[in-house]
């Protein structure tokens, strides 16, 4: 398994959702070997039962740009895997494509790629720039090189079917998973909320990148609407970003700063420990392939509010587990806010229903399930594939 | 049993592109297979004989620069060595890669990790002969070029400057380095390699 980051490497979702998966597919006897980058003082190689590790160099040589980093890292990937015995190469988004795709031919063994989400749809279906492009055509490529495709969302599907021209039968939707016991452990809730507001405010929560997909600007303006009618509220903002500095000044420069509470990157444990304590979380992506961040509060019991968009759509039942609004639109989102913080009892159903929904349907060894039911569907097709290598190499 | 050598080159024309020419029809007379792997480019000049040219179409052409053009060019030489190795011949005929240039170098170093064969690279230049630049992309393709030199068993310098260099600054072993200026020299090498990798393995 292929990843470009992994804990304690996290650079977005993609790192939690292969060291989940790793770890449920190992539980299962799955032998899973995930090659990945180094990080300060980790040690290059792993092991954990049948889950190892193996990092490889990312820093100690010249990069023009981004691409060129990327695919550098590549080779060396190649290199470490060249020394392992897989019988699928399992690669996470564009990343790690050349690595995947070398291999596949090289070893002659069964690539499966899992896309969280297209640069098409990362840039709103602009694709201008040269390396735009050049990541856009490396993903058609892995699309077109991969035995099999999953994605978490069918929203996810629908957009490799219309960006990368994907056959749907290739693809399988298999959502990301979330891990119970980190988010459901024991927290002191009041004292929680105390760090971050007064007994008397309601606690609106966001959890995601700082950058415009993520509507976190949408977010802001809503707030600031909702903050002209009424006061009992505070919004506690995590990530880290672009966008930061400009909302923040934003916030301060209409008077309300001291309602709302930017808190930058926060370590998982402190997270965890605002998805409990929250009264509602809110997630106006206006690009969303799956939308991890909304499960985890679903998780933790709170309901939540999303824009009617991409993965978001389809985790979140309107009325039942938290409410739709259309992505963009500060008013919906400020009125949405508004109706659940004054309404409790509603709150708390939605939290109920929200948690059993996940619980159920989105819990890791679920997910692992059904890769490793994929795997064995790969794996029998490949056994009577002529494309199967007859002789090895001595 | 067929004696097989692979030729990894960037270059199909010009001057490099005369040497992987060149050598390949003087290596092919001494009784080995050679097939020359090559980016599809639509005119390679006068074919030689006995000699295969295998040409390499490749997938993305929206490349940031010459790095990620050869690099993301990987997948695409897998696949049709893949081809050869698994489908038209045997990878254990396989005997020898040879390289042409950082590029070709770089093309060849997966096929020479996964078959278990020794690699020998052709340097006509070196970055540093190329551009005097101290750009981020030239620096990285000095990168490259150290890397994949290094993790070449033999190179075969093509002029004298470029063995200056070689030795100078990228700190290659001298015996791990041979002056060529002909084909014939090139093909002498070559059987000198297979002869010391034979007996090694014997």
């Amino acid at each position: 398994m292929f990843s470009w980051e992994y804990p304690p490497r996290i650079i977005g979702g993609l790192a939690r959702h292969v060291y989940w998966l790793s770890k449920a597919l190992a539980r299962r006897g799955v032998e899973v070997t995930v090659i990945t980058l180094d990080y300060p003082e980790t040690p290059r190689v792993e092991h954990e039962r049948n889950l190892k590790i193996v990092r490889v160099s990312s820093y100690g040589y010249q990069s023009s740009d981004f691409a060129s980093w990327v695919h550098q890292f590549n080779l060396n990937m190649i290199e470490a895997a060249l020394e392992e015995d897989a019988s699928i190469i399992h690669v996470h988004d564009w990343l790690t494509a050349i690595a995947g795709i070398t291999l596949k031919h090289l070893l002659r063994r069964p690539l499966i790629a899992t896309f969280h989400s297209t640069e098409r749809g990362r840039r709103q279906g602009s694709i201008v720039e040269a390396m735009q492009s050049h990541i856009h055509a490396i993903e058609w490529w892995l699309a077109y090189e991969s035995w099999r495709i999953i994605v978490c969302s069918n929203y996810m599907k629908y957009e490799l079917r219309n960006s990368l021209g994907v056959p749907e039968d290739k693809i399988a939707v298999i959502p990301n998973g979330i891990h119970l016991v980190e988010v459901l452990h024991a927290v002191d809730v009041h004292q929680v909320r105390r760090r971050y507001a007064e007994d008397w405010e309601k606690l609106v929560l966001f959890v995601g990148r700082m950058v415009y997909e993520k509507g976190v600007h949408v977010l802001v303006d809503a707030a600031l609407s909702l903050l002209s009618r009424s006061q009992d509220v505070k919004f506690v903002i995590v990530g880290e970003g672009p966008m930061r500095k400009e909302l923040m000044d934003k916030a301060y420069r209409s008077g309300f700063g001291h309602k709302f509470y930017f808190t930058g990157f926060i370590e998982d444990l402190e997270l965890y420990e605002l998805y409990r304590s929250c009264d509602v979380a809110v997630f106006p992506s206006l690009y969303e392939p799956f939308g991890i961040v909304a499960l985890e509060a679903l998780m933790a019991g709170k309901p939540v509010i999303v824009s009617d968009v991409g993965g978001l759509s389809e985790i979140v039942i309107n009325g039942v587990n938290g409410l739709k609004v259309p992505p963009g639109d500060v008013h919906a989102l400020s009125s949405a806010i508004e109706y659940l913080i004054g309404n409790p009892e509603v709150m708390r159903a939605m939290g109920e229903n929200g948690a059993k929904i996940a619980r159920e349907v989105y819990s890791w060894d679920t997910i692992a399930e059904k890769t490793l039911n994929l795997y064995l569907q790969v794996l029998q097709e490949y056994e009577n594939n002529p494309w199967k290598p007859k002789k090895s190499v001595k | 049993m067929v004696h097989l050598i692979l030729v990894f080159t960037w270059h199909i024309n010009g001057v490099v592109g005369s040497q992987v020419q060149e050598d390949a029809e003087e290596i092919a007379k001494r009784g080995y297979e050679v097939i020359v792997l090559y980016p599809w480019h639509h005119d390679i000049g006068s074919k030689r004989r006995n000699v295969l040219y295998q040409p390499v179409a490749i997938s993305i052409k929206d490349n940031t620069n010459i790095v990620t053009s050869v690099i993301s060019a990987l997948g695409d030489f897998a696949r049709v060595l893949s081809r050869l190795i698994h489908e038209l011949y045997d990878p254990n005929q396989v005997k020898l890669i040879i390289s042409y240039e950082w590029s070709g170098a770089l093309l060849g170093f997966f096929a020479k990790e996964y078959l278990k064969r020794p690699m020998i690279t052709s340097v006509n230049s070196v970055e540093s002969m190329r551009t005097g630049e101290k750009s981020l992309l030239s620096l990285s393709v000095r990168g490259l070029e150290m890397r994949f030199l290094h993790a070449s068993d033999l190179i075969v310098a093509r002029t004298e400057e470029a063995i200056v260099r070689i030795l100078n600054e990228y700190r290659i072993p001298s015996d791990r380095v041979r002056l060529s200026s002909s084909p014939a020299r090139m093909a002498f090498i070559v059987e000198e390699v297979l002869r010391t990798f034979e007996s090694a393995n014997v």
